[in-house]
């Protein structure tokens, strides 16, 4: 069939899907859970806590469902764009795959046992079984092993294509996967050097400012690589949706380019109300924080510019008229619109949360739950949606029916609805002070009371949005495995493809594909931005701290 | 050539970008004077 | 490279509003005194209660007429728990943990603090307004965290 890749690579890419909806099941699952307990209209047995629920909601969502979305996309996209996996590449992407589900299962198995209540961020002096730690460290080396399968396939490609730029969609994956093991770095670190010795009772002490540092140096480039996969459906997959070609190629490569040099040396702006960083070097990296803004309002005009154009092409007049003759009965492409629309808001609200002292308003107030809900929640996830209609079929040979891009219409619809409303009512509330990453919000005080009082500031808003949001993840399961096993065979005619969008290479310069000279200005930033804090963090360390289980 | 590129009508771009803009400009304007408010 | 004229015109427009709001919240931190909370003190986080000024948490009035208000998170509450200060005067809050990361959030203020162990966190405040300050603790610390709360009464003086 034309455009298919080969087996070896479908099955790997729908072995990292199927765990990516299995995580995705079981955590929307826990946040109906959450908006329920908060409200005090739900008592969980005795044997499961708010606080265990929560830490599987955050792990399963934010760090397994994305992930093995993206090692999914990533591999379907590299074969589809530079051929087939060659024995090795398909078997080391397979032995990651092993790896990062085993550790996988070891942190789910550690917080199912009520062993590592300490959610998605684990705080130190908060300790959870040493085998949690060792769980998340496998999940990294799991998913360094399947980065780097995929840059050896792409470095044989290149070997074979002297002198030609890569294809757009393989550029974007190498650099996705460059920012990746470059912003590990740091909670590798963390686990192995400070969590593991001191959870196993190796060493009684742990630094924790110097623990948090870390974390937050991983924690910045962590929500970068989950935006880029999405970036990459914006800029590679929507032009060819709307049978158009990139914008601009040369453009697109330079923004994956700025966010390898300004999305790591900005962890401090998750630390701004910390002791123990001078202001100096958090408003250094607040600065920092704001040059990563820019390849996003770069994306911002590529987009609505490949909108413009094809609308134009297409008979839209006047100054809006193209808006009109985008394609809106292609769930493809208006699922992929919503995502991009909830990113405005969204994208909005980080630029105030880094905003230095502006930071105090709603530092850990459940506005930043609101926030990252219309960020990593929406429009990455609802772009993986997208992606999921044609991807699962095209994978499995079988069609996106009508009925199933019916129901699909349903399930973004009923998904943007919830939350608008749950994401709203959490900003609203976080301003008036409600804080997030609590079991209950009963806190006898008028200040508190005014927390359910309002229509959309309002506790019960929140708990209705995310019902709706449970709904609409039960019926996008339910299409994932219509599309995996119920739905009809395609034939040769009707067989679903992969899109990907010609990109115009022939002005761009070659410089932009050289990694090395990308990765070297990375580390300056980064030891401009973090040596000197990091290294008084070290030399000024307090007595460590203990091992704490409070939950 | 590139005169000729320059010339593609982009001008619903543009002011979908400044409304983006504008958004941006007026959510940061308003946590700013909250801030200020609680001061 | 090519850019269009409107992109120009647009990344222009983008980068200057960047470097205002930047400008903005430099000038206002760094000129007029509103850094977020912070501190570079450390402390032995197990020998906390022996410790200046944790020793003698609470309210002390200095001699400048300021006022210094000096708390310890712990599992699940504040040492001292309420306490009351006067309107108008300046306060700074001097907190620290003598177990895991809490924080130290009074509703309705600017003051948002990270009560992290082995530091010492500071944050200058003056209440305006007399009335009682709900006070909560936003970083999760354990079973009890929604618990973890007290309030400020502010009075006229
Ligand atoms: C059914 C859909 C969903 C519902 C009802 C929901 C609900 C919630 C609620 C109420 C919280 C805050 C709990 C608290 O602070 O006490 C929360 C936290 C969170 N959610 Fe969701 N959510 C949903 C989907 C998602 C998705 C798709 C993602 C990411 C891909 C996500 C990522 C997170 C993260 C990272 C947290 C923070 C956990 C923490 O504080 O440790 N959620 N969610
Ligand atoms: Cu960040
Ligand atoms: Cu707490």
């Amino acid at each position: 069939m034309i455009g298919q890749i080969a087996k070896g690579e479908r099955k790997l890419a729908l072995a990292n899907l199927g765990f990516a909806y299995a995580a995705f099941l079981i955590g929307t699952l826990c946040g109906l859970l959450q908006v329920f307990i908060r409200n005090d209209a739900l008592t969980l047995p005795g044997w499961l806590d708010y606080y265990q629920v929560l830490t599987a909601h955050g792990l399963l969502l934010a760090i397994v469902f994305t992930t093995f979305f993206i090692f999914a996309f990533f591999q379907a996209g590299m074969s589809r764009t530079l051929g087939s996996f060659g024995p090795k590449v398909l078997l080391w992407n397979w032995i990651g795959f092993i790896v990062t589900s085993l550790g996988t299962l070891l942190v789910v198995i550690m917080v199912i046992g009520g062993q590592a209540s300490v959610l998605y961020t684990f705080y130190a002096p908060l300790q959870a079984h040493g085998l949690f730690y060792v769980g998340l460290a496998l999940f990294v080396i799991g998913t360094w092993i399947q980065g780097f399968a995929l840059v050896g396939h792409y470095q044989l490609w290149r070997k074979q294509h002297k002198g030609e730029l890569s294809p757009l969609f393989a550029f974007m994956t190498v650099a996705t996967i460059i920012l990746w093991v470059i912003a590990c770095l740091g909670v590798v670190a963390a686990v192995l050097f400070q969590f593991i010795p001191w959870a196993f009772g190796m060493v009684d002490g742990i630094n924790v400012e110097l623990s948090r540092s870390l974390f937050w140096y991983f924690g910045h480039p962590l929500v970068y690589f989950w935006l880029l996969p999405a970036y990459m459906a914006w800029y590679v997959i929507v032009p060819k949706i709307l049978g158009t070609k990139v914008f601009s190629d040369s453009l697109a490569r330079l923004s994956f380019v700025l966010f390898i040099l300004f999305s790591i040396p900005v962890g401090f702006h998750h630390q701004l109300t910390e002791p123990g960083i001078a202001s100096f070097w958090k408003f250094l990296q607040t600065v920092l924080t704001f040059m990563v803004i820019i390849p996003s309002l770069m994306t911002a005009f590529s987009m609505f510019a490949t909108f413009e154009l094809r609308g134009r092409e297409l008979g839209g007049k006047g100054l809006f008229g193209w808006f009109r003759k985008l394609p809106w009965k292609d769930v493809r492409f208006t699922s992929i619109f919503i995502a991009m629309a909830f990113f405005i808001p969204g994208g909005a609200g980080g630029i105030i949360n880094a905003s230095f002292q502006m930071n105090e308003v709603i530092h850990n107030t459940l506005w930043v739950v609101g926030h990252f809900h219309i960020t990593v929640g929406t429009p990455v996830a609802m772009t993986f949606f997208g992606l999921t209609f044609w991807l699962i079929p095209y994978l499995t040979g079988r069609r996106f029916t009508k009925a199933l891009q019916k129901l699909a219409f349903i399930q973004i619809i009923s998904w943007s609805v919830g939350m608008l409303l749950m994401s709203t009512a959490q900003h609203v509330l976080g301003l008036m002070g409600a804080p997030r990453r609590t079991a209950y919000t009963g806190y006898a005080h008028d200040d508190a009371l005014a927390w359910f009082d309002g229509v959309l500031s309002n506790h019960v808003t929140m708990a209705v949005g995310g019902s709706i949001l449970f709904l609409s993840a039960s019926l996008l399961i339910f299409i994932v495995i219509q599309l995996w096993w119920m739905a009809p065979k395609a034939d040769v005619h009707q067989a679903e493809s992969f899109p990907i969008a010609p990109s115009d290479a022939s002005a761009t310069p070659r410089f932009l594909e050289n990694w090395k000279l990308w990765i070297g200005i990375a580390f300056v930033l980064i030891a401009v931005a973090y040596t000197i804090p990091l290294a008084d963090l070290i030399q000024h360390a307090p007595p460590g701290s203990g091992r704490f289980q409070t939950w | 050539m590139k005169k000729q590129e320059d010339q593609t009508d982009l001008k619903g771009t543009l002011v979908s970008v400044l409304a983006v803009g504008a958004i941006i400009i007026i959510m940061w304007v308003s946590i700013y004077f909250l801030y200020i408010q609680r001061l | 490279m090519h850019l269009h004229k409107y992109e120009k015109i647009w990344l222009i427009f983008g980068i200057m509003a960047l470097i205002i709001f930047l400008s903005v919240v430099g000038v206002s931190a760094f000129h007029q005194g509103h850094t977020p909370s912070g501190g570079h003190k450390k402390i032995d986080p197990e020998k906390v209660s022996e410790t200046a000024p944790f020793d003698q948490p609470g309210v002390h009035e200095k001699e400048d007429g300021t006022y210094e208000v000096v708390m310890v998170g712990k599992a699940f509450g504040y040492d001292p728990g309420k306490i009351q200060v006067p309107a108008g005067k300046e306060i700074m809050f001097t907190v620290t943990s003598s177990d895991v990361v809490h924080s130290f959030s009074i509703v309705g203020t600017n003051v948002n603090m990270m009560v992290v162990p082995g530091e010492i966190n500071h944050k200058k405040h003056t209440f305006q307004e007399p009335g009682t300050y709900l006070v909560i603790c936003n970083e999760y610390c354990g079973s009890g965290h929604h618990f973890m709360s007290t309030e400020i009464e502010v009075v006229e003086q």
